[in-house]
């Protein structure tokens, strides 16, 4: 009894507290797996591989090479970032220009090499760019960069009726490169499986074999525009490497050229900036570039005037022991013009080597310039003259002419001229006009003015030197043909004096001279009627 | 004699009340001393920074050091928030998951820094049209050092704390460490690649079913059924555990920066590095 008691106390007692026990609590929690944290000991920054910095290779350049850096199309970075490309131009001798609205970018491509434009936002219009089409196709070198971290939409709006219309950097870059069939898409490209520390910059390792290529095995973009294009790409992805248009992949271009090598199209602009360029092989890539900027070999035409020549000018006077006033007065006009574009003369008697030449002579003295009339395939002839109305005006005018018409002493044919025949122009009597020769080698390039007489060589070495104006000739690539009020008959009228060219058959014909009238008085009228 | 030892012992009142109602008694009186089981509940519907991550773990702390806590439900609507705030709340969480069950409720939003804390949690459970994701690190970039003629520093950071280079391999350092923290919590449930993580979308409940980043879509009250399951315990009661670890009422803060205009912009007023989503849409400030 005792025992049942003590029984039923304690099943009373320990009732309640098993029965809320059980009716609250089912069991004991116990983790199944410890609690997992990241190692965050283990974490360290992601850093790249370093390239050993490295000499830029040197490069055989002519004298004034000009790279042409854009700066008139809202372009979208400070001249400071890019000095490890304009430090390796200036270091191997080349002169920089910076483009900053004092001159039309149609007269600096005129004389430039290379032309560098990086993230613009403003539009080229129409002239700029049939100017630069010219001068790519004239063997300058063409450098783009767009760069979507540099891609602000800027209104560049024509419009007159309000309607504004927004460009992006891709978009200007796009209507530049258009004539070259290379585009920018308007995207980013990323890779979330191998990065350079970030998803948008990326690692290529895809090359296609070219010069621009050459040496590299592995660089970093830092954002960077994919290409499209028809001509030759030089650098893609990988298959993990997408756009952020399409979050899609497949071997994305990021550089292309064209095939003729003239222009190059790039779509991140940080490879080549403090501290990235010295990642993988980025400096590598840089190289490569200063040296596509540096190898332009251009050739010129009249196009260019009056940016013809670009080395020490050779002045030949063979023959001319002693300069005379009119010699010295044209060459001076060619030395101060010269000058302004930093460029010398001397006068020799031969040409010298290395030096672009200038030559000048008369019509007559056509057999002796033949080596350098050769090759422009000129033709002079005799043609009838068509009689005109203004004739009577001619021999009405007071003033004495050159004009063989007004005195029976010349021993002149009157019913011919000479004539030069000017593929591409036509025929031209020679008494009126000037050419303008201009051949453009790798070597040399050589300037040869032709005129009737001193006088029209003169008026034409001062238009080209001195005003530098050509608005009254006729060109056709490398001739020109100018009007000149000095023009005289070449067959007759031949100045000993003549040009500072060459030597040449110089015909002193005295028919040829003009005296003045003479006044022979009266001997019948004296002032008082007195008879001799 | 022999008669008085046979016959049978009788119930007097006071063997009753002794032998029945006495230990009935006491029984009772303990088992009260055996508290219901709470379910305690975390409430997060603001960014994560300096004051809520302190509410978040002084709340964390209760919840560790009180037994009647059985399990806890952290029910959040949020953005994200800073990197070190966020890590300090998720690491307290990680403490307190060593004794207790912890479940993700997701309300509206789970973005950046609050989905680290839910791949910190035991089970999450979201609603089907709720924002998940977001995985990612940004931060802004300090300006180029210059030379400073009128401010004297005495190293080449001083000013600005680190390069711009630095800045940005430090913040896929920190993303690194996100992702770690993905992949622990996530375990075999995770059913897509890294990379598709890494993307930094932001994904509905459902979707983030289906991708494995959270387990299950459900409402609040079934988010407190889970974790009491987990912790084994019936009949529980819920309870905010704000007021219960002397918490007062939520004060207000500026996170977000402030135009003199008064117009709140999306982008936080501090710097530093974030796990925060900021929404980029037109007009926004």
């Amino acid at each position: 009894m005792k025992n049942t008691r003590i029984l039923i106390f304690l099943v009373l007692l320990t009732f309640p507290i098993l029965g809320r026990l059980l009716w609250f609590y089912q069991g004991i929690y116990v983790r199944s797996q410890a609690v997992t944290t990241p190692d965050y000991a283990s974490l360290t920054l992601p850093m790249p591989d370093i390239s050993t910095p490295e000499a830029t290779t040197k490069s055989n350049l002519i004298e004034n090479y000009v790279v042409l850096i854009d700066f008139e199309h809202g372009n979208n970075f400070v001249l400071a970032e890019i000095e490890n490309l304009t430090q390796p131009i200036t270091q191997s001798g080349a002169k920089l220009e910076i483009s900053n609205f004092d001159l039309p970018l149609s007269e600096r491509l005129k004389y430039c090499n290379a032309y560098v434009v990086i993230a613009p936002t403003y539009s080229f219009v129409g002239d700029e760019i049939r100017a630069i089409i010219h001068f790519v196709q004239r063997g300058g070198k063409l450098l783009v960069i767009a760069d979507p971290t540099r891609n602000y939409y800027t209104n560049n709006s024509y419009s007159y009726d309000g309607a504004t219309q927004y460009l992006s950097g891709a978009d200007v870059a796009n209507l530049l490169l258009a004539p070259f069939e290379i585009a920018f898409a308007e995207d980013y490209l990323y890779n979330l499986v191998e990065n350079e520390a970030n998803y948008r910059n990326v690692f290529f390792t895809n090359f296609n074999d070219d010069a621009l290529t050459n040496d590299l095995s592995k660089i970093a973009l830092y954002g960077a525009h994919s290409i499209q294009t028809t001509q030759k790409v030089l650098i893609s992805g990988d298959e993990n490497t997408l756009s952020s248009l399409t979050d899609q992949g497949g071997e994305l271009a990021v550089a292309a050229t064209t095939e003729n090598g003239g222009v190059l199209a790039m779509g991140d602009m940080n490879f080549l900036t403090s501290p990235y360029y010295q990642v993988a092989d980025n400096q590598h890539l840089l190289n490569n570039v200063i040296q596509f900027l540096l190898g332009a070999t251009r050739t010129y035409d009249l196009a260019d005037f009056p940016y013809l020549f670009h080395r020490t000018v050779s002045v030949l006077t063979p023959g001319k022991d002693v300069m005379d006033r009119d010699l010295v007065t044209t060459l001076s006009e060619a030395q101060l013009s010269l000058r302004s574009l930093d460029l010398s003369i001397e006068v020799t008697d031969t040409p010298t080597e290395g030096n672009d030449l200038l030559v000048s002579g008369t019509y007559r003295q056509r057999e002796d310039l033949e080596i350098y009339l050769k090759p422009f395939d000129l033709e002079f002839s005799k043609e009838p003259i068509v009689e005109e109305e203004n004739y009577g005006s001619i021999l009405d005018t007071p003033e004495p002419t050159m004009t063989p018409f007004l005195t029976d002493e010349w021993n002149f044919d009157t019913e011919t001229q000479d004539a030069v025949m000017v593929p591409g122009l036509g025929k031209f009597a020679v008494q009126d006009v000037g050419l303008i020769l201009f051949q453009s080698t790798p070597e040399r390039n050589t300037l040869t003015l032709l005129a009737s007489n001193s006088e029209a060589l003169k008026e034409l070495t001062s238009n080209v030197f001195n005003y530098r104006d050509l608005s009254r000739c006729l060109i056709a690539d490398s001739i020109a043909v100018c009007n000149l009020d000095s023009g005289g008959d070449s067959s007759d009228y031949v100045d000993e004096n003549s040009g500072f060219g060459f030597e040449g058959d110089v015909i002193d014909d005295e028919s040829t001279v003009i005296e003045p009238p003479t006044f022979t008085p009266d001997p019948y009228i004296t002032p008082v009627g007195l008879q001799p | 004699m022999e008669n008085e030892s046979m016959r049978p012992k009788t119930w007097t009142l006071g063997s009753i009340l002794l032998s029945l109602v006495l230990p009935l008694v006491i029984g009772i009186s303990l088992s009260l001393l055996i508290p219901r089981p709470i379910v305690g509940v975390i409430y997060l519907d603001d960014s994560i920074y300096s004051s809520s991550a302190k509410d978040m773990i002084t709340q964390i702390v209760y919840a560790r050091e009180h037994p009647e806590v059985r399990a806890v439900v952290l029910v959040v609507n949020t953005p994200g928030g800073t990197v070190t705030d966020t890590e300090s709340v998720y690491l307290e969480l990680a403490r307190l998951r060593e004794k207790k069950p912890v479940v993700m409720m997701i309300e509206g939003m789970a973005a950046s820094g609050g989905y680290y804390l839910s791949v910190g949690t035991d089970y999450i459970i979201s609603e089907p049209s709720s924002s998940v994701g977001n995985v990612g690190v940004w931060s802004y970039l300090p300006s180029t050092p210059t030379v400073e003629e009128e401010l004297y520093s005495t190293g080449p950071y001083k000013l600005w704390g680190s390069s711009r280079d630095t800045t940005i391999r430090e913040i896929e350092m920190l993303k690194q460490g996100f992702l770690q923290a993905v992949l622990s919590g996530r375990g075999d449930r995770l059913k897509v690649s890294e990379e598709v993580i890494l993307r930094g979308q932001l994904w509905t409940g459902i979707d983030a079913q289906r991708m494995g980043l959270i387990d299950e879509i459900g409402s609040q009250s079934q988010a407190f059924a889970k974790a009491a399951k987990m912790a084994h315990v019936s009949h529980y009661s819920v309870k905010d555990l704000r007021p219960l670890s002397g918490l007062s009422e939520i004060g207000t803060y500026s996170f977000y920066y402030e135009a003199p205009d008064g117009t709140l912009s999306a982008l936080p007023k501090d710097p530093g590095n974030y796990y925060l989503y900021i929404p980029q849409m037109e007009g926004q400030p």
